[in-house]
């Protein structure tokens, strides 16, 4: 560890300090609004100052832990996220295999650790120094607190992997030492690895941050205070209740828009040059906090920011913390193209699922991933159209489901559960995000949009402010939809197989139907005879090949397996169906639309 | 002459010699049927059975796209298929254009440029070397009674076409490889030192760069269609020289260039326009007949658009 270099503030100017917050927050801003509603676990004071030349930071933080376990505590484990960029032989940089440089170096260094009552403490580094270990002198025992001091300073990456600074710009996350969770007899806490997020128990935060007066500053919860020093400084206190973090955010340059919806105020905090993203960003935020809070529960916090990043930070751009979000301006015609609101509406999806049902990210990041991304799937339907939530240029159309599923079947064989390190290259984007997504998506058609919507609604309500797992999850599925879901848990969330259903042949009176893949999932066949009858069959899938005969009925038309695309894991829809003539009038609009292609080809090319 | 009476002169010569439109239009809609055979063939063979393909039929369905882009790393079969029904049109589509266009040129501006004259007095040579004289002859849209030729003097000859056809077939074969190396040359140099510029001194610049970049291109592609017409009104076949005379003129000519080619391009972008935005909006892709009749006007439209900023460059050139 490295000795401490901070100059703490003197307890005489911090009293003076706090005073005037307390004074300020009388005559400039409203108090938080809610009081607690979960009992605080691990609860922080921190009183930072910003040194915007150097990109430093000088902290002074205060822990308090509550034990809530049934046996004793003897240590206390903190993250050090920071120290992932102090080298790039970390474990975060040698999984990412390149981007480290002088500029985007990082660190957090921490000094004077000790109790309330002055009894120091030893912080030992462990790993690869993202994480740290204090032993205590006596363990807090069941139902006790213990609370400890310590000093910090840390050093701020150019903005690549979701923290740092971009010129004036700074987007703070991950930048206070934080406790790992005690779970099972011991802490749960990773080093941090370059696919894995964080998981933190619930508590307080009263945060105050010094910087350069005209910054412009964005934080989880609700700014308490707002005092000029007449120093060139200013002083702005936060406070935040029933949150598993604390980010903030400030820029010179951060302007501030906001919309009130169901009693919340949204607040973008944008840069002047991306003033076209106000509207797009505020009607994505209104689309996604009322139709999140209808289904699942209402959103707890008054306050929601959304905060804009620079063209050269987009590496903080689409992250999530607990009441405040960062959204990714990437450039689309209006209206068109809407990734824009696709990063808004998923960042804010995890107020749902990791802000309030706090998942373990680094264990299970499909949770909380893969929930988000089918929410705003859903979200993103409501709002744009099922056929146009991300695309809608004239007869071009993609929905994000489409896109989201076109990740999955380029790679489907990776299965959804799994810690995040354990992922191989793109194996994470579709283990965490695409392949839940499909999967979760399959569910919902084959359960019902009703009785799914009450499996999320239960789920998020049993364990909103804890810690659920997989396994919770799988009983309240069942619980709520009163069926057996192994296929759902066995075949997707654990294991890796695909499913591939096609109508292989088509007789006069029989069909002939073929699953390939070893992932079996009960389906429907619809058939069609040349009169125009059909008779819709149950198959289970469970042999390989399966022939349907028709004796004395007309002539079967076409026959299709699940006819209403119900499963949207089977890898091609394409070969579903089978007729038994060419279906000539759509064969002849396709060949009229590629004949006007190689016309308008000719044309440019050789100028006919 | 100016570029706008250099523009409505073209429009009164392609309607005069509708032929040419007729024989560009056919020729185009035969190489792409043609083209067209053998995917049309694996579509009926792959999808042609598939209710899919109702789905297909009426826009560009996502799910069937991505499927076919996801399968394609996966499903060797798939990717044997699409190689061999897409690499024919595709490489077939290039030649085509380039052998269709470099013969057909030498017609279609030879007629252009002997609009008025007949066909006894700018008859090809008996030697069958020498070209015809062009520039001895009177000025475009001279009266009848000037020309003293008779009112055969506006027809259309097939022979004449043909025999421009032939004539100018080698030299612009060479020219049209000649222009696309240089056209990729200037294009990668051009974009590559625009987005360097841009990166160097700031996004505003593009607020500049990119009204450089359009009236470069619209010179650029002057240059491209005044060499041929150079070499044709100047009876010459050697491609250098023609290519002098060209560089010359449009540099000498900006304002009239530009007067011809702004609302020759216009009138193209505005039928394009009319088709995306107008027409195509409102019409199911399902109904395939309609469709046809709509896509082979809009062809014949853009037909008809090119040929009049050509008629209108020969008319420019001409003295």
């Amino acid at each position: 560890m490295q000795p401490p270099t901070y100059p703490h503030t003197s307890h005489a100017l911090a009293t003076l300090l706090l005073a005037s917050c307390f004074l300020a927050s009388f005559f400039l801003l409203p108090p938080p609004a809610h009081a607690s509603l979960t009992p605080p676990i691990a609860s922080y004071t921190i009183d930072v100052a910003l040194d915007v030349e150097a990109k430093t930071l000088a902290a002074h933080e205060i822990v308090t832990y509550v034990n809530t376990s049934a046996e004793p505590i003897p240590d206390l484990v903190f993250h050090l996220y920071l120290n992932a960029f102090r080298s790039a032989d970390t474990i975060y940089m040698q999984e990412i295999g390149h981007g480290w440089g002088p500029e985007r170096t990082g660190w957090i260094t921490v000094s004077d650790v000790r109790l309330t009552d002055g009894t120091p403490l030893t912080l030992e580094e462990v790993e690869d120094g993202t994480l740290a270990r204090a032993e205590l002198p006596t363990p807090v025992a069941p139902g006790e607190a213990v609370t400890i001091e310590l000093d910090f300073e840390a050093q701020l990456p150019q903005i690549f992997a979701r923290t740092g600074y971009a010129g004036d710009f700074f987007m703070v996350g991950q930048w206070f030492p934080k406790l790992g969770v005690w779970q099972d007899g011991a802490w749960n806490a990773y080093a941090f690895h370059a696919n894995a997020e964080f998981y933190a128990d619930f508590g307080a935060y009263d945060v105050t941050i010094t910087l350069p007066s005209g910054y412009v500053t964005g934080g989880t919860g609700l700014p308490v205070s707002k005092v000029d020093h007449g120093d060139g400084t200013l002083t702005m206190h936060y406070h935040a209740e029933d949150v598993i973090d604390f980010a903030w955010t400030a820029s010179p340059h951060f302007l501030e828009a906001t919309r009130r919806v169901d009693g919340i105020e949204i607040l973008y905090l944008h840069l002047p040059e991306h003033a076209w993203t106000i509207e797009r960003v505020l009607d994505a935020a209104e689309a996604a906090v009322s139709h999140y809070g209808s289904w699942y529960g209402p959103y707890p916090y008054a306050r929601l920011t959304v905060v804009d990043v620079p063209n050269d930070g987009q590496g903080a751009g689409g992250m999530e913390y607990p009441t405040l979000v960062t959204a990714g301006t990437l450039i689309g015609p209006a209206g068109a193209v809407r990734l824009l609101e696709v990063v808004v509406v998923h960042e804010i999806g995890h107020q749902w699922w990791q802000s309030m049902v706090a998942f373990n990210e680094a264990e299970e990041p499909w949770l909380d991933e893969g929930f988000t991304d089918y929410s705003a799937v859903r979200v993103m339907a409501a709002a744009h159209g099922d056929d146009t939530s991300l695309v809608d240029i004239g007869k071009v159309e993609m929905s994000y489901l489409d896109m989201r599923r076109a990740e999955y079947i380029s790679n489907p064989q990776v299965p959804m559960y799994g810690r995040a390190w354990e992922f191989a290259g793109r194996d994470y984007q579709t283990g965490a995000y695409s392949k839940p997504v499909v999967a979760l998506s399959t569910l919902e058609r084959v359960l019902g949009e009703e009785t799914m919507l009450d499996v999320m609604r239960t789920f998020f309500q049993r364990h909103q402010f804890g810690h659920p797992t997989t396994e919770d999850l799988h009983a309240v599925a069942e619980e709520v939809s009163d069926q057996d879901l192994s296929w759902f848990f066995d075949g997707l969330v654990y294991g890796d197989g695909v499913l591939n259903y096609a109508v292989t042949d088509v007789d006069a009176h029989s069909v002939t139907v073929m699953r390939q893949g070893d992932l079996i999932i009960p389906t429907e066949m619809q058939v069609t005879f040349a009169d125009g009858s059909t008779v819709l069959e149950r198959w289970d899938g469970a042999e390989a090949e399966a022939t349907f005969t028709y004796p004395g009925r007309p002539p079967v038309r076409s026959a299709e397996v699940d006819p209403e695309r119900k499963l949207m894991v089977d890898l091609r829809w394409a070969d579903n169906g089978l007729s038994r003539r060419l279906e000539i009038s759509p064969w002849l609009a396709l060949i009229t639309r590629l004949l006007y292609n190689l016309q308008s080809a000719l044309l440019a090319l050789g100028g006919l | 002459m100016n570029g706008w009476t250099a523009f409505r002169t073209g429009i009164s010569r392609v309607l005069r010699y509708r032929q040419v439109v007729v024989i560009l239009f056919a020729v185009n809609l035969f190489s792409a049927l043609v083209l067209a055979a053998l995917p049309a063939w694996g579509l009926a063979a792959g999808l042609g059975r598939r209710p899919a393909i109702r789905q297909a039929a009426d826009g560009v369905d996502a799910w069937l796209v991505i499927e076919t882009l996801a399968s394609w790393s996966t499903d060797e079969t798939l990717r044997q298929k699409v190689i061999s029904l897409g690499s024919v049109p595709a490489a077939g589509v290039a030649l085509m254009a380039w052998l269709s266009g470099a013969f057909l040129n030498g017609g279609v501006l030879l007629t252009y440029a002997e609009d008025g004259r007949s066909f006894n007095k700018l008859g090809p040579d008996p030697s069958g070397r020498n070209s015809p004289d062009l520039q001895a002859a009177p000025s475009v849209e001279a009266p009848e009674a000037l020309s003293s030729d008779g009112p055969n003097a506006w027809r259309f000859r097939w022979r004449r076409f043909l025999w421009g056809c032939w004539h100018w077939f080698g030299a612009f074969l060479l020219l049209g490889i000649a222009q696309t190396v240089a056209s990729v040359v200037l294009f990668v140099l051009l974009v590559g030192g625009a987005m360097g510029a841009v990166a160097a001194v700031g996004g505003w610049l593009t607020w500049v760069i990119v009204p450089l970049l359009i009236l470069v291109a619209v010179l650029w592609l002057a240059l491209i269609e005044c060499t041929r017409i150079a070499a044709v009104i100047e009876g010459t076949r050697n491609i250098v020289q023609a290519f002098s005379g060209a560089v010359r003129f449009v540099l000498r000519h900006v304002p009239s260039v530009v007067g011809l080619y702004g609302p020759a391009l216009l009138l193209l972008g505005l039928v394009h326009a009319l088709y995306l935005w107008g027409i195509m909006p409102n019409l199911p892709l399902e109904w395939w007949a309609l469709l046809l009749v709509v896509q082979q006007a809009t062809i014949a439209a853009r037909l008809g658009a090119r040929l009049v900023r050509l008629a209108g460059g020969v008319a420019l050139l001409q003295p």
